[in-house]
C-alpha cells in the first residue's frame, strides 16, 4: 500500500564475514529510481 | 542492503515507496549473479463491493469496506487469493544460495510472507485478514438487522398482551394492584425484549463461515467462487520450505 514502507531482508546460508552490504537496486517499471541501503 | 546486528549473515534495506506502480527489486550478489522480486504499491483496495443491483444487502456491504464498483466484487477478489495460492508452491521454489522465505522470487510478483514485508503492506499480504475482519464487520449488520427483526416480530405479542390485559380488565374489572401489576409485567416485558435485541444485536456473533456462506447465498458470484469459506479456515498461508 502506498505509504507504507517495504523491508527488504536476505540471509546468507553460509554467512560471510566479508560480504557486508549487498547493492540493491528499485526500478519502476523499466526505470531505476535508486538504490536502497 | 547492510548487515543488521550482529548477524553478519542477514542483511537488511528498506525502501518507501512513493508512486504506485509495478516495482522491481534487484540485488547484486559478490559472485556476479543477481537476485529479482517484483511487488506492487498501490492505494485502491481491491476488496470493496458494489451493491448497485444489491440493495438489500446495502448495509452489510456498507459495514464490509464498500460500495466500490468493480466487477466481480467480493467474489473476484477472493478468486484472486486461490490463484495466487494455487501458485503457492512453485513460487516456493528454493533459489540457489539464498535461503527460502527471502522473497527472492523467480520471475513473479513477491506476494507471499517470504518478501518480509510489513504487515500494513496492503492487500497483497492481508488479503484475507481484511477479507476476515470485513466478514465479522457485515456479521455485526448482519446481527444487527436480525436484532431489529427480533425487535419487530415481537411488538405484535406486546400488543396482544396490552388487549389481553384491558379484556382481563373489562371481564374481571380488576382492582388496582392487579392492573398495576398487569402494567408492570408489560412493562419488563418490554425491557427484556429490547435486551435480548441488543445482545443479538451487538454482542451475538456468527462465525465468520457461517456469515461467509451467508453472502455466498445472497451473491451468486460468491457462491461460483465458493472460496471464502475455505479462506475463512485457511487463516493467514504459511511458507513451506523445501531443500
Amino acid at each position: 500500500m502506498l505509504g507504507e514502507k517495504v523491508y527488504f531482508r536476505l540471509a546468507m546460508r553460509q554467512p560471510d564475514p566479508k560480504v557486508a552490504s549487498v547493492p540493491l537496486t528499485l526500478f519502476l517499471g523499466d526505470k531505476e529510481i535508486g538504490r536502497a541501503t | 542492503m547492510t548487515a543488521s546486528g550482529p548477524d553478519a549473515g542477514r542483511l537488511v534495506a528498506e525502501f518507501l515507496p512513493e508512486r504506485v506502480g509495478r516495482y522491481r527489486a534487484m540485488a547484486r550478489f559478490p559472485d556476479g549473479t543477481t537476485q529479482e522480486s517484483r511487488f506492487i504499491v498501490f492505494t485502491e483496495n481491491l476488496e470493496r463491493l458494489k451493491w448497485r443491483r444489491m440493495w438489500w444487502l446495502a448495509p452489510i456491504v456498507r459495514a464490509s469496506g464498500g460500495p466500490a464498483d468493480r466487477t466481480g466484487g467480493f467474489g473476484a477478489a477472493v478468486a484472486g487469493i486461490e490463484q495466487r495460492e494455487g501458485r503457492r508452491d512453485a513460487e516456493d521454489e528454493v533459489v540457489s544460495g539464498v535461503e527460502c522465505r527471502l522473497g527472492f522470487l523467480p520471475d513473479w510478483f513477491s506476494l507471499r510472507p517470504g518478501l518480509v514485508l510489513t504487515t500494513a503492506v496492503g492487500t497483497m499480504l492481508n488479503e484475507k485478514q481484511h477479507i476476515l475482519d470485513r466478514l465479522a464487520a457485515a456479521d455485526r449488520a448482519h446481527q444487527k438487522e436480525a436484532g431489529g427483526r427480533f425487535l419487530l416480530r415481537s411488538v405484535k405479542y406486546l400488543c396482544v398482551c396490552v388487549l389481553a390485559a384491558f379484556v382481563l380488565d373489562v371481564v374481571f374489572h380488576l382492582r388496582a394492584g392487579w392492573r398495576l401489576g398487569l402494567l408492570l409485567g408489560i412493562i419488563g416485558g418490554v425491557v427484556a425484549l429490547l435486551g435480548v435485541a441488543w445482545y443479538l444485536a451487538f454482542v451475538r456473533r456468527n462465525r465468520l463461515e457461517h456469515i461467509a456462506r451467508f453472502l455466498e447465498a445472497a451473491l451468486p458470484a460468491l457462491a461460483r467462487n465458493s472460496s471464502i469459506c475455505s479462506n475463512c479456515r485457511g487463516r493467514l498461508p504459511t511458507p513451506r520450505c523445501r531443500r
